[in-house]
């Protein structure tokens, strides 16, 4: 993975988490993954296209999702509903936006699709002839992986 | 959904056999073979050496020896099991385990001590009948751990006053003949390779520690580099009443110095790059791909770009940058270089900043620095050139394999493949060796 690409995302997801969970957020070592990845149980999904192809994955799991949810809410949710969908959407949608923002102010293009949730126990996702960056999140309402597998469109 | 919940009970039926260990072993090697006896029969081991002959024995009675006041007598375990020992020199101590029988305390020397390994005392099975070093009513069974399969000897057998103790002595007997046939070569023979055995033991040591302590992996690749670094390794530490071994990183990255290749972390010369420059392939097309794994902070990257751009300025030119460690390769884009330390040949391809020289925009757009693990291969666009110095010799044995296969699978032919000057293919096949002046060649079939 290029690595201009790699502090938009890393950026972006550390300061729109600090300011909507409005608590401290600690970063985790980043690596890369090429082979099949558990998926935690609550996946929002934002495809790219543009410069690159690809695809960035916001990971937690239930109980993760409806406490982000809470917070960003104000209100105390207790099951993965459709309001608990929808913020983690649009968690996803506001760390993407703003890294992409980041990567177009240096000078590259690229354009997102609209964030599709994905909820469900023992899932996996695997990406073909594509290397994922992880970057771990740890935030008091629990872990959130971000995963991000792009290319450079050839 | 029946076949699932028993694949569960059963793997965690698995896991608890695992976690339950109630039986520990002291292992140890004979003849390259893992052995094991029950920890509670050990009183200690330790090395000694010097044991006092005693006439008239048996051929496996090393003699006596005197633990802190206790005369015990020693045993050559391998002698007594008809294996091959080596002969020890003088002065040299070995591997000794101290058993305790009912009434008495005897010493068994072995090949080499490994550890202690614990396991369920249910994994043990039966001995099968087929063993053929050892007599099967020394064994008390057979366990696997970590992939390695021990054989558990049964020491009041072997050694105990039970009623078999006269058919085992008159038994050892036969191999003790056998054993007295084998020490009849010619002595000098024997000697020389005991010196040698000696030599890929300390060796031996030496690249295990080098994994230790700088990640360094033998094989064929660096193979014919570290036997001769370490004639001049033994010769300087030798001379300087130093330790043959490496004790830490210090020594690690003494033993590793002259391995690397020229202008490692810095530009290259124009020396080299002259040298180097004639090893470019030549091309039918306009583009030109070069893959650099392994570039840190990008010194070497920019010192291609800089060769590519002097001697094939006319073809479409396009590096990829690569490196696992992401502080070094995420500085390579913005590097900056201090005046005095850049040769003359880069500068016509540099610009003056405030801090220092930077390359220019219209270079730096021709590389493309990634954060990559060699681990996980993507498929390229075809490459041209791969430069790939002293990074394969970082790598875990197999993955080398898996690397150079892929650079061979993505090159086109006649491409050219850069290793380090101390590096070499372990295979040709597909290959052709244009290595000389020092750098290390290859061109594809």
């Amino acid at each position: 993975m290029r690595v201009e690409y790699i502090n938009p995302f890393v950026e972006s997801a550390y300061s729109i988490m600090k300011e909507v969970l409005n608590t401290e957020v600690t970063r985790g070592d980043l690596y890369l993954k090429k082979s099949s990845q558990p998926v935690m149980g609550v996946a929002a999904i934002v495809g790219l296209a543009g410069d690159v192809e690809g695809r960035v994955l916001f990971d937690m799991d239930e109980n993760t999702a409806i406490e982000i949810s809470s917070v960003m809410n104000a209100e105390k949710l207790t099951e993965i509903d459709d309001l608990v969908k929808a913020t983690i959407t649009e968690l996803a949608n506001m760390i993407t936006a703003q890294a992409v923002t980041k990567l177009h102010d240096l000078g590259f293009r690229f354009d997102l699709t609209p964030p599709a949730i994905i909820t469900g126990q023992n899932m996996k996702v695997t990406d073909m002839n594509v290397e994922a960056l992880i970057v771990p999140f740890e935030v008091p309402q629990g872990k959130v992986e971000i995963n991000v597998a792009i290319r450079e469109r050839s | 959904m029946d076949n699932v919940i028993t694949d569960i009970e059963l793997l965690q039926q698995e896991a608890k056999k695992e976690s339950s260990i109630d039986f520990k072993m002291v292992t140890f090697s004979l003849a390259g073979k893992d052995y094991g006896v029950d920890i509670m029969k050990v009183k200690e081991i330790s090395k000694a050496g010097k044991f006092t002959f005693v006439p008239n024995s048996a051929p496996y009675v090393r003699g006596v020896y005197n633990l802190r006041g206790d005369i015990i007598s020693v045993i050559d375990l391998r002698i007594f099991f008809n294996q091959p020992a080596k002969q020890s020199g003088e002065n040299e101590l070995e591997s000794m385990i101290i058993v305790r029988l009912e009434d008495h305390v005897i010493g068994i020397i072995v090949d080499e001590i490994d550890k202690v390994v614990g396991i369920s005392s249910e994994s043990v099975q039966p001995p099968h009948p087929l063993f053929g070093d050892i007599n099967i009513k020394y064994i008390s069974g057979v366990a696997e751990n970590n992939n390695r399969l021990y054989v558990i000897l049964d020491v009041d057998a072997i050694f105990g006053t039970k009623s078999e103790e006269e058919e085992s002595v008159s038994s050892r007997d036969n191999s003790a003949s056998s054993y007295e046939r084998v020490q009849e070569e010619p002595q000098t023979a024997r000697h020389a390779s005991d010196s040698m055995n000696q030599s890929d033991r300390e060796l031996g040591f030496i690249k295990e520690t080098l994994i230790t302590f700088k990640q360094f992996y033998t094989s064929s690749v660096n193979d014919a580099w570290i036997r001769k670094r370490y004639s001049q390794w033994f010769e300087d530490r030798y001379n300087n009443n130093q330790s043959i071994q490496l004790t830490g990183v210090d020594d690690a990255d003494s033993y590793l110095k002259s391995f690397y290749s020229p202008y490692t972390n810095s530009l290259w010369g124009e020396d080299y790059i002259k040298t180097l420059s004639s090893y470019i392939p030549q091309v039918s097309g306009a583009n030109f791909n070069v893959w650099n794994p392994g570039c840190g902070k990008g010194y070497e990257t920019y010192s291609i770009l800089t060769m590519l751009k002097k001697h094939k300025s006319d073809l479409n030119i396009k590096i990829h940058g690569s490196d696992k460690d992401l502080i070094s390769v995420a500085s390579a884009p913005g590097l900056i270089f201090q005046k005095s330390t850049v040769p003359a040949v880069y500068h016509e391809f540099m610009v003056d900043g405030n801090t220092g020289m930077q390359f220019q925009n219209s270079m730096k757009d021709l590389i493309m620095f990634e954060f990559r693990d060699l681990e996980n291969l993507e498929v390229f666009s075809r490459l041209d050139m791969v430069i790939i110095r002293d990074v394969l010799s970082f790598l875990k044995v197999d993955l080398q394999n898996r690397v150079i296969q892929v650079i061979l699978d993505n090159l086109k032919d006649n491409g050219v493949l850069i290793l380090g000057q101390n590096e070499r293919l372990p295979n040709l096949s597909g290959w052709e060796d244009i290595s000389a002046n020092g750098i290390s060649a290859y061109r594809k079939k």
